[in-house]
């Protein structure tokens, strides 16, 4: 199999995967993303004019962007993520009120993957006072903004977990939560279950940024772990950059 | 579910053209930070934004 037929083959894949999870979780099928590929590399994004919408309480509340930049590993074996983003806007403002980015080769001064909050206050005040009731938390919101205003200061932004990066998956929970977002039945279950596989992903990444010490961690557990005859570098730039 | 478009460098090359010559006439620049920067601060129409983004997309198709 050629590397091109390869490449499709996983881009199909991982398209078809977020666009299922986003689909399967908001419980919209008419949800697309597009892709577009040239050569070794392709970009996943949603479609020009067609953010993701997202409702609460059946009107829309907030819409999503998302676009990543993908390619090959090295040594060509796996597809890599290069970049990644996830804006969040409050439906039709140009202007995002958050947004999650990773850059693979980001700048020495800038870290690989960050938050950047534009949160004008009164959109995002409004977005809180409009949010939905999809989750006991957004309940609780809803009810106490009968009360008091809501701040910025009660959202909790998801930071990826015990080890990793945020992914879309995070992001979609959060939103959920603090937003009230509507979903589908079963919408936490899928968003385990997908974070899930891509941790497991990063996991494997992991290993090939510093194998040696997932080799020692192995032995550490019993296993026999026998080192090839030529024992790959560790990815440095991984495991040191910003 | 997923549109896949695959382009030929030709077609990348000539797609980032149009819309640079275009945004260079509204914005009176082709920097990709600068227009980025227009585009986070919602000072460009949504087809502008779709633009930088687009553009964006190509440079990395490309290469550069």
């Amino acid at each position: 199999v050629s590397d091109e037929t390869e490449l499709a083959s996983q881009v199909s894949r991982f398209a078809q995967g977020i666009t299922e999870t986003v689909q399967s979780v908001l419980g919209r099928r008419e949800i697309s993303l597009q892709a577009s590929v040239l050569g070794d590399k392709f970009t996943i994004s949603t479609p020009q004019g067609a953010l993701i919408v997202l409702n609460a309480e059946g009107e829309p509340l907030l819409d999503l962007k998302v676009r990543y930049e993908c390619g090959w590993d090295f040594p060509h074996r796996y597809m890599a993520v290069n970049a990644a983003e996830f804006h969040v806007l409050a439906h039709g403002n140009r202007q995002p009120l958050f947004r999650y980015e990773f850059v693979k080769r980001s700048s020495d001064s800038v870290p690989t993957a960050h938050l950047q909050i534009h949160a004008h206050r009164d959109a995002f005040t409004w977005a809180m006072t409009a949010a939905g009731r999809r989750s006991k938390r957004a309940k609780q919101r809803a009810a106490d903004t009968l009360r008091v205003p809501p701040s910025m200061e009660e959202v909790h932004f998801p930071l990826g977990g015990r080890r990793f990066r945020p992914a879309l998956e995070d992001l979609l929970q959060m939103l959920v939560e603090e937003f009230g977002i509507e979903a589908a039945d079963g919408w936490k279950q899928r968003l385990e279950s997908a974070r899930e596989g891509w941790r497991r992903s990063q996991v494997q990444a992991t290993i090939r940024d510093a194998p040696e010490i997932a080799a020692a961690a192995l032995r550490d557990l019993g296993y026999a772990v026998t080192s090839p005859a030529v024992v790959p570098s560790d990815n440095l730039d991984a495991l040191r950059r910003y | 579910l997923t549109t896949i478009q695959h382009l030929s460098r030709e077609e990348a090359v000539t797609e980032r053209g149009v819309l640079l010559r275009s945004l260079l006439d509204r914005f009176g620049t082709t920097d990709r930070d600068q227009l980025r920067e227009l585009s986070l601060a919602g000072a460009m129409s949504d087809a502008d934004i779709e633009s930088v983004e687009r553009v964006r997309s190509l440079d990395f198709l490309l290469g550069e």
